[in-house]
C-alpha cells in the first residue's frame, strides 16, 4: 500500500519538480505527519545512516525534513538544503502555546534567509485534536504573517497528523499554488 | 541537553581551568581534609568553576571522607567507584591521566585519591551541566544552592541523580572493600585489551577482545555489587546505566529492539546511559570522519533528530577530550556541527531515494564551514587562523564520505587508521553475522515490552488496530477474496441491539433494484467477479475493482449527479439484495429471491455464495438521496415498464471520487417510497459515523487573493492594482479522504453524540459561511467589473458557492440522519 500514497502524491504534484523543506521545532509532529502520508513507506530500498525520515523523496518531489529545536549551532546546517526550494513547510505544535515564540523567532529565522524569499509557505497548526489548542486563526495572528510576509505567499491549516486532518489540505494548496509544467 | 546557553562553550575551557587548579592547591589539599567547613581548594575550584551546584556536592563528599577516615586504605576503593559513579569509566581515566591512574591505586596515598576523585567530579559536572554563565559568588548556604539550581539549565536528570545520590551517600556508612584488587586487574586487563585492540590486530581477535573487555567491566560491576551490598543503591543506577551501554555495543540489549538503540541513547532521560556508550567506542580516531564511523559501526544508528543530536554532540565531547590537539582545541561544540554536516552529507549522497542533484564538495565545505564560524564567532573564537586547516579537513570528509558511505551497524572498528577500502569485504560478512544474531535476538524478545521511544509510529499502529478506515473498493477486493473487513466505526452499546435489526437506521437488507447501466458494463470483467476466479493482487484502480469505476464511465453519469434513470422510461431495472450494514454497501445480483426484506442475519458468505455478480463498498462520505424528495412528480405523465413510479421509490447513493477521478452514482429503486426512505436513513447513518467534519478547510488562514479579502473590497484599489493582483484559482482543498481509496487509513473515533455536535455547530458554521459568501458577491462585481480579473474573481465566488453547498447538503442529510436514528432508539 505505501506505494499508493506515493502515486497520490504524484496525482497531487504531476510532473512538477517540488522541494518541499519541512521544518518545525522538535515535538512538533512532524514525524507523525511523514508517517501519516505514509511517505516512509516509499523507502523500500536499503536505509541510510542517519535519520529516520529525513529526506523522503518521490519521482519529482522531495522532502527534506528538520527540527529547528534544541541546538542552535546546528541550524546554518540548513542552508544544505536552501537551494532551490520550492516550499517551506512549518509545523507548529498548536497545543504548546509557551514555545510558541521560540517557534515563530525560528520561523522568521528561516524565512528570512536570501535564498528562501521566493519559497511558498504553508504553516501547519498541528495537533488541533488537542483541547484548547490555538485554531489557524490565531496562530495566524501571532505568527503575523499578513505583517511581516509582504512578496511572499503563505497559508496556515489546522492539521491533525493522527487523523490526518489538514495533511492533504496543505499539500494541495501547495501543488495548488506552485506553477504547473 | 537541549538548550544549550550560548556561551557554553566555556565549559571545556572551564574544565581545563579547573584541572589546573587543582594541581596548584595539591599542596594544600592536607588542610582541608581536616576541616570541613573551610573548603579551600573546593571553593577555589566551586569559583572559578561557573557552576555554584559544584559546592554542596563536594561537600558532601568531604563528609564521607570524613567518616572513612579511620580506615582510609579500603576508602580508595570507595574514591575510585565514587568517580564511576559520577559517570566516567575506568578507561578513560587512564587516558586522561594514566599518572592519577597508577598512583591512587599504586600507592594508597588517600590525598591523591581524594585529588583525583573531586578533579572528576568536577568535570564531570562541567561537562555535564554544560553551562556557561559567569562565574557567580559562591556561598554554602542552602538557600544559594536552590536559587542555583533554580537558575540554571543543567540537563536536569543527570543533576537529580547525582544529587540524590550525594544524599545517600551521607547517610550510608561505607563498609570496607576487600575486592578493589581484583576489580583494578580486570579493568587493567580490559584496559590492556582495550589499548592492544588499536593496534590493529586480527579482526576477529579483536572483536574478541572488545568482547572481554566489556566482559572484564561487566565482571567488575558484578564484584562491586557483591563486596558493597549496603551502598548498592547508590550505584545501582550508575551500574545499570554501564551495563546497558555494553549490552547495546554488543548489540545484546533486548529490552528495546536493537533498531531503537540509537533512539534510546539519545533520548534525554538516558543521558548517563549514552555517556558510558560513548566512553566505550574510546580511544576515538583523531578525524572526526573515523570517529563518526566508528559510532555507526557500533549502533544501528538510525534516529530521530535529536536523538542523533545528543548523540553527536556526547561523541564531540569526548572527542575534544581525548583528542586534545586539533585545531579544534576544546571546542566540542565546533566539531558537533561538523559531525552532524558529516551525517547530512551522508544521507544526501548516499540515500538511494536522494534522486537530486547531490551537494558538491564547495557547498558542503562552504555550508559547514559557515555554520562552524557562525557558531565560533559567538563564542569570540578566532578561526581565520585555522580556515584554511578547516577547509582542507572538511574536503578530506567529503571525499572520504563520496566514496566510502556511512555503513549501517557493522561490527568493526578496525577503521581507525583510516585504511578505508581495505577491508569492505570481510567486513560485508562480518555485518551479516551480526546482522542475523540480533535478528534473532530481536526475535526472541518480541514478546517483551517494546519500551520504544518512537511515541509517533507507536500512537499510529495502536490506533490503526482499533479499527480500519478502509477505501471504498478496498471492501469489494477483501470480499471478494474472502478477507476479514475491518470494522469502520467505533462501536457503541446501541450497535450492539441494533447492527442487524433490518429496518432500522443500524440495517437495512432488502430485495430491490438497481439500474442496470450501473451493473451492466460489469459483464466485461465479470469473469473477474464470478466467484471460481482466483484472487487477484489489489490495486487501486485495479482488480475486481475496476468494473465499477468502469460502469461508473460507462453509464453516462460522470459528473452528473442528477439522477436521470429515474426520468427514463427505458431504464432497465435488474433486481438485486441490497444490505447495509456496518458502514458498507453490499450489492448482490442475480440473487434467486423476491424482492422485500430480507433475513439480516444471514450470513454474508452465504449470500456470495449465492450470487454470481456482487459489490461491496464502504459508505465513507458517500450520500443518499431520495429522488422523491425532490421530484415530484404526476404519475399519469410519467409511464415506466416498472409501473407506476408514484408508488416506487427511487434513491441515489453517491460515492466520492478517489483524487482525480469523478464520483461514482448508484440508483436505486425500492418497492415503495418508505422502503427507499429507510434505505436513505440508513446509508446517511453510516456515512455520518465514518466520516470525519472536514473543518480544517475551513480554518486555513492565508493570504492569497481569491478576489473577496476585505483589503480589496473595502480599500478602493485603483483599477491598475487590481488589473496585477494575481488572482489565486479557488479550488477546494483536497483532504486525506481523497487518498482512501489508496490508503487505509486510521477510523473516526468520535461516538454518536459528539459527531452530532460535531455535524451541529459545523451546519451552523457553514450556513454562516454561505451567507457571507453571498453577502461579498455584489461588492465583488463592483470592484472588479472593470477588471479582466472579473471573470477569475467571478469564476472563485461560484466554486466556493457550490462546494458550500454541496458540503452543506451532506452535512445536514448527516445530522438529520444521527437525529433520526437517536430518536428512533
Amino acid at each position: 500500500m505505501g506505494n499508493s500514497v506515493s502515486r497520490a502524491l504524484g496525482k497531487l504534484f504531476g510532473s512538477r519538480e517540488m522541494k518541499i523543506l519541512m521544518l518545525g521545532l522538535d515535538n512538533a509532529g512532524k514525524t507523525t505527519i511523514l508517517y501519516k502520508l505514509k511517505l516512509n513507506k516509499i523507502r523500500t530500498s536499503a536505509p541510510t545512516v542517519g535519520f529516520n525520515v529525513e529526506t523522503v523523496s518521490y519521482k519529482n518531489v522531495k522532502f527534506n525534513m528538520w527540527d529547528v529545536g534544541g541546538q542552535e549551532r546546528l541550524r546554518p546546517l540548513w542552508r544544505h538544503y536552501f537551494p532551490a526550494t520550492t516550499a517551506l513547510i512549518f509545523v507548529i505544535d498548536s497545543h504548546d502555546k509557551e514555545r510558541l515564540r521560540e517557534a515563530k523567532e525560528e520561523l522568521y529565522a528561516i524565512i528570512s534567509e536570501k535564498e528562501m524569499e521566493n519559497v511558498i509557505l504553508l504553516v501547519w497548526a498541528n495537533k488541533q485534536d488537542l483541547k484548547g489548542a490555538l485554531k489557524p486563526q490565531e496562530v495566524s495572528d501571532y505568527l503575523q504573517l499578513g505583517l511581516n510576509l509582504k512578496n511572499q505567499l503563505w497559508c496556515v491549516v489546522g492539521s491533525n497528523a493522527l487523523t490526518g486532518q489538514g495533511l492533504v489540505e496543505g499539500l494541495s494548496w501547495i501543488s495548488n499554488n506552485t506553477p504547473k509544467k | 541537553m537541549n538548550n544549550i546557553p550560548p556561551k557554553s562553550i566555556e565549559n571545556s575551557s572551564t574544565l581545563q581551568g579547573v584541572s589546573g587548579n587543582f594541581e596548584k592547591d595539591e599542596e594544600k589539599e592536607e588542610d582541608s581534609l581536616s576541616d570541613i567547613s573551610s573548603l579551600p581548594p573546593l571553593t577555589q575550584v566551586a569559583t572559578t568553576s561557573p557552576r555554584m551546584i559544584v559546592s554542596p556536592k563536594m561537600q558532601n563528599i568531604h563528609l564521607i571522607i570524613q567518616n572513612e577516615d579511620s580506615d582510609s586504605n579500603e576508602s580508595n576503593g570507595r574514591h575510585e567507584d565514587w568517580s564511576e559513579d559520577l559517570g566516567l569509566a575506568i578507561q578513560n581515566k587512564s587516558l586522561r591521566n594514566e599518572e592519577d591512574v597508577e598512583k591512587p591505586f599504586g600507592t594508597g596515598t588517600r590525598r591523591q585519591t581524594m585529588l583525583w576523585t573531586e578533579r572528576q567530579i568536577e568535570g564531570d559536572i562541567a561537562s555535564q551541566s554544560k553551562v556557561g554563565f559567569g562565574a557567580e559568588e559562591l556561598t554554602n548556604s542552602k538557600e544559594s544552592h536552590a536559587k542555583a539550581i533554580a537558575q540554571t539549565e543543567i540537563d536536569k536528570p543527570s543533576k537529580d541523580k547525582m544529587e540524590g545520590k550525594v544524599e545517600n551517600a551521607d547517610k550510608t556508612v561505607l563498609p570496607p572493600r576487600t575486592v578493589e584488587g581484583k576489580d583494578e586487574v580486570a579493568k587493567e586487563k580490559a584496559e590492556r585489551e582495550r589499548e592492544s585492540r588499536t593496534e590493529g590486530k586480527k579482526l576477529p581477535i579483536e572483536e574478541d577482545a572488545s568482547k572481554k573487555a566489556t566482559q572484564a567491566t561487566l565482571e567488575k560491576d558484578d564484584t562491586e555489587g557483591v563486596a558493597t551490598p549496603s551502598s548498592e543503591s547508590i550505584f545501582k543506577e550508575d551500574k545499570a546505566a554501564q551495563n546497558i551501554a555494553i549490552k547495546i555495543i554488543q548489540g545484546i540489549y533486548d529490552k528495546i529492539n536493537y533498531t531503537e538503540y540509537a533512539n534510546f541513547l539519545g533520548a534525554k532521560e538516558n543521558h548517563s546511559i549514552l555517556r558510558k556508550f560513548i566512553i566505550l567506542l574510546e580511544p576515538l580516531p583523531n578525524s572526526l570522519v573515523l570517529s563518526l564511523y566508528k559510532l555507526v559501526t557500533r549502533i544501528y544508528f538510525i534516529a530521530e533528530a535529536q536523538a542523533i543530536d545528543r548523540i553527536l554532540e556526547e561523541l564531540s565531547i569526548r572527542w575534544t577530550i581525548t583528542n586534545p590537539n586539533t585545531h579544534w582545541g576544546p571546542h566540542y561544540n565546533l566539531c558537533h556541527i561538523v559531525l552532524f554536516s558529516l551525517l547530512i552529507l551522508n544521507s544526501d549522497l548516499h540515500n538511494a531515494e536522494n534522486n537530486q542533484p547531490k551537494f558538491s564538495r564547495e557547498e558542503f565545505t562552504d555550508n559547514t564551514l559557515f555554520a562552524v564560524e557562525k557558531e565560533s564567532a559567538k563564542m569570540n573564537f578566532d578561526l581565520s587562523e585555522h580556515e584554511l586547516d578547516i577547509r582542507e579537513e572538511l574536503g578530506v570528509y567529503y571525499d572520504a564520505l563520496k566514496y566510502m558511505s556511512l555503513p549501517l551497524l557493522r561490527s568493526d572498528d578496525n577503521k581507525r587508521n583510516g585504511k578505508n577500502s581495505r577491508d569492505s569485504g570481510d567486513a560485508k560478512i562480518r555485518l551479516r553475522r551480526r546482522n542475523s544474531k540480533i535478528s534473532m535476538k530481536s526475535q526472541v524478545n518480541n514478546g517483551t515490552e517494546n519500551s520504544s521511544s518512537d511515541d509517533d509510529s507507536s500512537i499510529i499502529s495502536s490506533s490503526s488496530q482499533s479499527a480500519k478506515r478502509e477505501p471504498h473498493y478496498t471492501s469489494n477486493w477483501k470480499f471478494h477474496n474472502n478477507k476479514p473487513l475491518p470494522r469502520l466505526y467505533r462501536r457503541e452499546p446501541l450497535d450492539e441491539i441494533y447492527v442487524v435489526s433490518n429496518g432500522t437506521s443500524w440495517c437495512m437488507d432488502s430485495g430491490i433494484k438497481i439500474n442496470e447501466r450501473d451493473l451492466a458494463s460489469s459483464s466485461n470483467d465479470r469473469s473477474t467477479i464470478q466467484r471460481t476466479t482466483r484472487p487477484r493482487i489489489p490495486s487501486a484502480a485495479g482488480g475486481v475493482l475496476r468494473w465499477i469505476t468502469r460502469s461508473k464511465s460507462k453509464s453516462l453519469l460522470h459528473g452528473n449527479k442528477s439522477p436521470v434513470a429515474f426520468f427514463d422510461g427505458n431504464t432497465k431495472w435488474v433486481n438485486v439484495r441490497c444490505r447495509v450494514y456496518e458502514g458498507r454497501l453490499y450489492v448482490f445480483k442475480h440473487y434467486p429471491t423476491n424482492g422485500g426484506p430480507q433475513n439480516s442475519t444471514q450470513d454474508l458468505s452465504e449470500i456470495k455464495k449465492a450470487s454470481d455478480v456482487y459489490f461491496v463498498c464502504s459508505l465513507y462520505e458517500s450520500l443518499a438521496t431520495l429522488v422523491q424528495e425532490n421530484v415530484v412528480v404526476n404519475n399519469s405523465n410519467t409511464p415506466s415498464r416498472n409501473g407506476n413510479l408514484g408508488q416506487r421509490g427511487n434513491f441515489t447513493v453517491t460515492i466520492p471520487a478517489a483524487l482525480h477521478r469523478d464520483n461514482t452514482l448508484l440508483e436505486f429503486q425500492t418497492f415503495n417510497v418508505e422502503e427507499a426512505q429507510r434505505f436513505v436513513q440508513c446509508i446517511n447513518f453510516w456515512a455520518a459515523r465514518l466520516t470525519p467534519v472536514p473543518t480544517a478547510q475551513f480554518e486555513v488562514v492565508s493570504n492569497e487573493e481569491n478576489g473577496w479579502s476585505p483589503q480589496v473590497l473595502s480599500s478602493s484599489l485603483p483599477s491598475g492594482i487590481l488589473e496585477n493582483i494575481n488572482l489565486t484559482v479557488w479550488k477546494p482543498l483536497l483532504s486525506i479522504s481523497h487518498l482512501y481509496s489508496e490508503q487505509e487509513n486510521s477510523p473516526e473515533e468520535t461516538n454518536i453524540t459528539e459527531k452530532m455536535e460535531f455535524l451541529k455547530s459545523f451546519a451552523e458554521y457553514l450556513q454562516r459561511t454561505i451567507d457571507s459568501h453571498n453577502a461579498v458577491k455584489p461588492s465583488m462585481i463592483l470592484v472588479w467589473q472593470r477588471t479582466s480579473n472579473f471573470e477569475r474573481a467571478m469564476d472563485n465566488w461560484n466554486k466556493k458557492y457550490l462546494y458550500l453547498n454541496e458540503l452543506n447538503e451532506r452535512t445536514s442529510a448527516y445530522l438529520n440522519a444521527l437525529q433520526l436514528a437517536r430518536k428512533s432508539t
